[in-house]
């Protein structure tokens, strides 16, 4: 089988790769204490809180679902990916309801 | 005569330590979306929510953070120009989760 | 000394399109390796296995093979290093042919992306051909590839997508880009970050774990992927001007 030759590729993918990147070592970085800090002191919304969040969500959301997007296309995940979301937002409706 | 086509398993992401920690690291994306997209919603629709359910959501994102964190400060020393050796790169590793515990406390104390 | 080992070999049958697994026992010296185990199940037990193998040092690649569920050279695999019983199947992620013979011209195929030679003769140009030892150690661990395909064999990603340029044709090509002589690079680099090139490398490192050549096409994957973008990010500031 030959590789099948396409133009019609993204073609800055390049970038969009290395913003992914980018997000991910930034997340591995900052996002475990900002969990912590939003979870256990519930801060008083100061300028530095607000850009730290900013910053975080907009990061763990492109690297997430980034990373979410091409273990599917690669590796074909994205059934048990669903099965896994489906499991979170059915025992967030039943705590919700208790 | 027929070649027999083979393709991997459902489980083959099971068969090697590799395999394993790469999965991990696709899951952590998982986790932390869910808590991503929850945590917008407690910014947006503050009241809506139950308390258990926000530390329900903390619980996971925190979970979902430090994989992602563990699994890509492994993977991390693996991509630098150098070829290590396995105890340099366990080494690496190490400083690598110091400055990150480092950067964590400083954070915590500071906000 | 000799020391008895068991081995199962998992074979199939191109007529019946079935699979079986057959024991044996081999009993030989401390220094034997599973490829000369091979060769004694056919002398002594005369089973009849197919299965490829040339140079018996670890320098063609033809000997490629699962034993104990990780791709390995059979030649460079040594029994007594082995929990027995020692199982050998053919390579993964290739159609079988028979036995343990599998046709890995999938993978090959994709050097042909890679476009591994230089133009150097055609320009006749012999300046080029020196190379200094700086520039000789920039392609020195790439150059090691014997294209023995067990990289594939390991690679879960070219496992469910056959297009997949794959860890060995990615750090041929890597090997090429770096070359001082090599004045393909124009034509090699849309090929190489193409929709099935090293984009949709996802990282897992299987392929270096298992490089019998100690080539890490994981790294030179992540180096191409650093070339590609900063291709991208030249291309974005052209259009802009």
């Amino acid at each position: 089988m030959d590789l099948k030759q396409t133009t019609n590729h993204n073609e800055y993918k390049g970038l969009f790769w290395f913003a992914f990147s980018g997000a991910a070592t930034f997340c591995a970085f900052f996002l475990p204490a900002f969990i912590l800090i939003h979870w256990l002191k519930t801060p008083s919304p100061n300028f530095i809180f607000i850009f730290y969040a900013a910053l975080v969500i907009i990061a763990s959301l492109y690297q997430s679902f980034y990373r979410i997007k091409a273990s599917n296309h690669d590796l074909k995940l994205i059934r048990s990916f669903i099965v896994w979301i489906s499991v979170v937002t059915i025992l967030i409706v039943i705590i919700q309801n208790v | 005569m027929k070649t027999f086509e083979q393709k991997p398993g459902k489980y083959w992401w099971t068969q090697s330590p590799n395999s394993m920690v790469y999965a991990m690291r696709e899951f952590s994306g998982v986790l932390i979306a869910i808590w991503a997209i929850y945590t917008l919603l407690f910014f947006a629709f503050p009241e809506f929510f139950k308390p258990t359910i926000k530390i329900f959501i903390e619980a996971l994102g925190l979970a979902g953070a430090i994989i992602h964190t563990l699994t890509w400060l492994w993977a991390m020393p693996k991509l630098l120009p150098q070829k290590l050796s396995d105890s340099i790169h366990s080494l690496l590793f190490v400083l690598l989760i110091v400055v990150w515990l480092g950067l964590s406390s400083l954070l915590i104390l500071w906000i | 000394m000799e020391t008895q080992y068991k081995i199962k070999v998992i074979r199939y049958n191109p007529e019946s399109e079935q699979f079986k697994t057959e024991d044996f026992t081999v009993k030989a010296g401390d220094d034997i390796t599973v490829l000369e185990a091979l060769h004694i199940i056919n002398k002594v037990h005369r089973a009849g296995l197919s299965y490829r193998f040339s140079c018996g040092m670890g320098v063609c690649g033809s000997c490629g093979a699962m034993v104990n569920g990780k791709p390995v050279l059979l030649c460079q695999t040594f029994c007594r290093n082995l929990q027995q019983p020692i199982e050998v199947r053919p390579l993964k992620n290739f159609p079988i042919i028979k036995d343990l013979v599998v046709d890995t011209d999938s993978a090959f195929n994709k050097f042909r992306t890679a476009m591994p030679y230089t133009d150097i003769a055609i320009r006749k140009a012999p300046k080029h051909l020196v190379q200094t030892k700086k520039q000789r150690e920039k392609i020195e661990q790439t150059s090691q590839c014997i294209k023995c395909m067990l990289c594939y064999s390991a690679c879960p990603v070219f496992g469910l997508n056959n297009n997949f340029i794959g860890p060995a044709a990615a750090s041929t090509a890597y090997r090429y880009f770096k070359d001082s002589r090599d004045t393909l690079k124009d034509k090699r680099a849309p090929k190489v970050t193409d929709k099935n090139g090293v984009w949709n490398c996802t990282h897992v490192g299987e392929c270096s774990a298992v490089c019998p050549k100690n080539v890490d096409p994981n790294k030179a994957i992540l180096k191409l992927k650093l070339m590609g973008t900063l291709n991208d990010a030249k291309k974005l500031v052209k259009k802009k001007k």
